[in-house]
């Protein structure tokens, strides 16, 4: 049975700040084989609605804290799975940019599959640009299980 | 390149979204988590993901997650991309040919955008499911020329 430290539910527990540069952008765009001239041409780009160089939509991920989550005080869940992942886009990434995260627990429940119980730690990051103009929510799934 | 969606007076429920077939080498995942900052040794070393009981070293999620954002950005050109989800169903090995799909599930226009609404897969040649999830995609309409 699932027991926790409900007072992890909603609280911020890491911050941190990223710039943003333009070869970044160009080289994240090729790591996954994007050919599209709007991450890496600036006088293509300023043709389109964007009017410059923005990021492709998943760079966004990059920005994503290092630091573990808090210890919950599970009460069990020792093998840790990726389990998946929401990605909200609100505005996008330019080159430039100082991109703000803070990352809380925005979630924590138990279900019953094939294999037994597993958790589900639903960790949020809510990312914000310099001119605080929310960037983009993501919600990374972590499953716990014995 | 093949066929593509510009206008959402142009899109089908129903419609498929072009298949994107990738094989991401070792070196492609290397390239990633660099930049990425997704550096451990599951991703890169077979060695080391194997003592952490996988079959060997994997592609990260978030290297699925862009190569199908990849897949819906490039069918929809001038669309915005709204929301992506993905559930990791499986492990993805490297160097294993993947097929990226899609389908259109609902078009409808909310709060002043015209959305359309697809269900992506990443799975590979024999039809094993790694990747499942949605994408949310904002769409110009005829009369609006350009702006997603």
């Amino acid at each position: 049975m699932l027991t926790f430290d409900t007072s992890w539910i909603g609280k911020e527990f890491d911050y941190y700040s990223y710039e943003v540069t333009q070869e970044e952008i160009a080289e994240f765009a090729a790591s996954v084989g994007e050919t599209n001239p709007l991450y890496c041409d600036e006088a293509y780009a300023k043709t389109t609605p964007y009017g410059g160089i923005v990021a492709p939509s998943t760079f966004c991920i990059v920005f994503r804290s290092n630091v573990a989550l808090p210890d919950l005080k599970l009460s069990y869940g020792a093998r840790v799975f990726d389990g998946g992942k929401e990605c909200v886009f609100h505005a996008p990434i330019r080159p430039g940019d100082t991109i703000t995260g803070v990352d809380r627990i925005a979630e924590v429940y138990e279900k019953t599959g094939r294999s037994g119980n597993m958790i589900f730690v639903v960790r949020e990051s809510e990312l914000t640009n310099q001119n605080g103009e929310k960037v983009a929510i993501l919600r990374q799934i972590q499953i716990q299980r014995d | 390149m093949g066929e593509r969606i510009h206008f959402y007076e142009d899109v089908e429920v129903g419609d498929e979204i072009e298949e994107l077939e990738i094989c991401p080498t070792t070196a492609d995942v290397v390239r990633y988590v660099d930049v990425a900052r997704m550096q451990s040794g599951r991703f890169t070393d077979d060695a080391y993901a194997r003592n952490e009981g996988l079959p060997g070293a994997i592609i990260p999620g978030n290297m699925s997650l862009g190569f199908l954002s990849r897949m819906v950005t490039e069918f929809f050109p001038s669309g915005t991309l709204r929301n992506l989800t993905a559930n990791f169903r499986a492990t993805v090995p490297h160097n294993t040919p993947l097929i990226c799909s899609g389908v259109i599930t609902e078009k409808q226009e909310e709060q002043g955008q015209c959305l359309v609404f697809c269900d992506i897969l990443m799975s590979n040649e024999t039809g094993d499911r790694y990747v499942q999830g949605t994408a949310q995609v904002a769409l110009p309409t005829r009369q609006s020329g350009g702006d997603g």
